[in-house]
């Protein structure tokens, strides 16, 4: 399933449209079925907005997204999401978090469990599987979102820093372990992510985002062969190129957010 | 500190003022006293009548308010047509005192169990009402966003996420609901006077028999005290997932 972006716009408006924030502008985008595509940018400049809209969770105020060739209007369970906030179920426990979507799906109470603790097990949460959302940790809790989106099979992914509250090695398996599935399922990846070696190690094309209103600043191909391995791109003359091609372009608009955040005393 | 350390010196001194002569042993009996009135009550089976009535009105009451309050204020949460429509209303009605009203629907529904159910009702549906509209307001978009994002139908997400995760604010709505369920009740047996509790604590009041007055009050802080436990004890497996982080207070 491709996704389409066509002069796609959010406009938030608040108080009785005492203030407006004008969140993303203009985007026009379009990724591939089967593709990974990350998307940086400085903070507030609107890339869970842009997710968010994939999702079919808010509406765009202007242009339109098509998935798979038809305009998004509602979520659905093609779209599977991520959340920075991970938005687990504080009243179930991590298996029955996992199991969700797939009872969801209709499969019943024995099939998803057996699914469910594929995925834990996946996520290293095997042994947590009975405990409930508010005695983990922040990184057992995205890990446990993780599980959860990944569990019922969405053919689209749309990934919100998925990664941001991880420790550097849990980081680094689950990124493996994201292209792993990837690979094998032929899923669309929409993946958000602070880290411009994250998103040059995972994605085929990487999204820079400017400053708020969100506007595509510069799309970046990777075309660095897979599979990657961590070694190469340590002295990888391609590799370094594009990290610092990427950086600079980030760094810009985050200082440009920095100024406007000073000159209005917004936040972002 | 022991958990019943401050009831356990209530009572003491309750024993030991009047004892003393420090308090008007007439007006202000001893504990010991007291719990012996009780226990005549009960075995003359002089109370039990009047305790059945009440906890019948309470009971009923109680039920319809639960009916009415939880799904009224998750609709005020998720309408804004039936919030604009509640809200005056509530904040009009809330510090009126509800036993109050009685003498009024008394006119109207005469003075038997109807007008007492229904003031009871009143009070009762208030913090209900409130608890439930906090709890469904305050539900994380993001997790409503999950659950139709995993297939769930749009009018389902209202008991299946709105619900459990609303639960928390209910459930302490549904707590402060039993106390203020048992003033109403006391209020209306009060200015109605047939049977009940209240009727017993202000009739014996009305005659000077303090004795049965602080008897009755005795039977009233029990109940109110089993109320609790019996709320506490009933919820409690349930209610693993939201009892507050290790180490948090407030
Ligand atoms: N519901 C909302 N109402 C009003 N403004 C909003 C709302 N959600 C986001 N915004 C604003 O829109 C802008 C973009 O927010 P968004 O969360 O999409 O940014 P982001 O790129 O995901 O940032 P971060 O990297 O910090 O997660 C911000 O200025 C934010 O304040
Ligand atoms: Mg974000």
């Amino acid at each position: 399933m491709g996704i389409k972006a066509e002069g796609v716009s959010k406009l938030y408006e608040t108080a009785g449209k005492r203030r407006q924030v004008l969140a993303v502008d203009g985007i026009d985008l379009e990724v591939d079925e089967g593709e990974f595509v990350a998307l940086v940018g400085p903070s507030g400049c609107g890339k869970s907005t842009f997710l968010y809209m994939v999702g079919g969770f808010i509406s765009p105020s202007s242009g339109r997204i098509l998935v798979d060739g038809r305009a998004v209007t509602a979520p659905g369970t093609d779209r599977g999401i991520v959340f920075q906030e991970f938005a687990l179920f504080p009243w179930k426990t991590v298996l029955d978090n996992v199991m969700y979507g797939l009872q969801e799906k209709g499969l019943r109470r024995k099939e998803a469990e057996a699914t469910a603790r594929r995925y834990l097990e996946m996520t290293n949460l095997q042994a947590f599987e009975r405990v409930y959302p508010k005695e983990l940790s922040g990184g057992m809790k995205q890990r446990v979102a993780i599980a959860r989106t990944l569990a019922y099979d969405p053919k689209v992914l749309l990934m919100d820093e998925p990664f941001g509250a991880l420790d550097a090695q849990t980081r680094v398996i689950m990124q493996d372990e994201l292209l792993r599935v990837w690979q094998g399922t032929q899923k669309t990846v929409l993946f958000v992510t602070h880290s411009v070696e994250e998103a040059i190690h995972l994605a085929d094309r990487v999204v820079i985002f400017t400053a708020r209103p969100g506007r595509i600043k510069e799309i970046v191909p990777v075309d660095l062969p897979r599979p990657r391995s961590r070694e190469v791109e340590l002295f990888d003359r391609r590799y370094a190129e594009l990290t610092s091609r990427i950086w600079r372009a980030v760094e810009e608009e985050v200082k440009k957010s920095m100024e406007l955040r000073a000159a209005t005393g917004v936040a972002p | 500190m022991p958990r019943f350390l401050s009831i356990a010196l209530v009572f003491a001194l309750w024993e030991a003022l009047p004892r003393a002569g420090i308090l008007p042993a007439e007006t202000f009996p001893p504990f010991s006293t007291v719990v012996a009135t009780t226990s005549q009550l009960f075995l003359t089976g002089e109370m039990w009548p009047h305790l059945f009535s009440s906890m019948y009105r309470w009971a009923v009451a109680f039920v319809i308010s639960l009916a009415f309050g939880i799904p009224a204020g998750i609709a005020m949460a998720r309408l804004s047509a039936v919030r604009n429509f509640l809200d005056p209303i509530l904040t009009a009605t809330y510090p009126v005192p509800k036993a109050a009203l009685i003498p009024i629907i008394m006119l109207w529904l005469g003075a038997g169990d109807l007008s007492k159910i229904l003031v009871i009702i009143l009070g009762t549906s208030i913090p209900l009402v409130i608890s439930a509209f906090h709890g469904a307001q305050g539900v994380e978009k993001k997790l409503v966003w999950s659950a139709l994002a995993m297939g769930t139908d749009r009018r389902l997400a209202l008991f299946k996420v709105i619900l459990p995760a609303a639960l928390p604010d209910i459930l302490s709505g549904v707590r402060m609901a039993l106390s203020v369920s048992l003033i109403a009740l006391l209020g209306s047996e009060m200015i109605a006077r047939q049977s009940g509790l209240g009727y017993l604590l202000f009739s014996s009041l009305d005659v000077k028999a303090y004795d049965l007055s602080y008897a009755t009050m005795l039977v009233i802080a029990i109940m109110g005290f089993a109320f609790d436990w019996g709320f506490v004890a009933l919820m409690g497996r349930s209610l693993v997932w939201m009892e507050r982080e290790e180490g948090s207070d407030g």
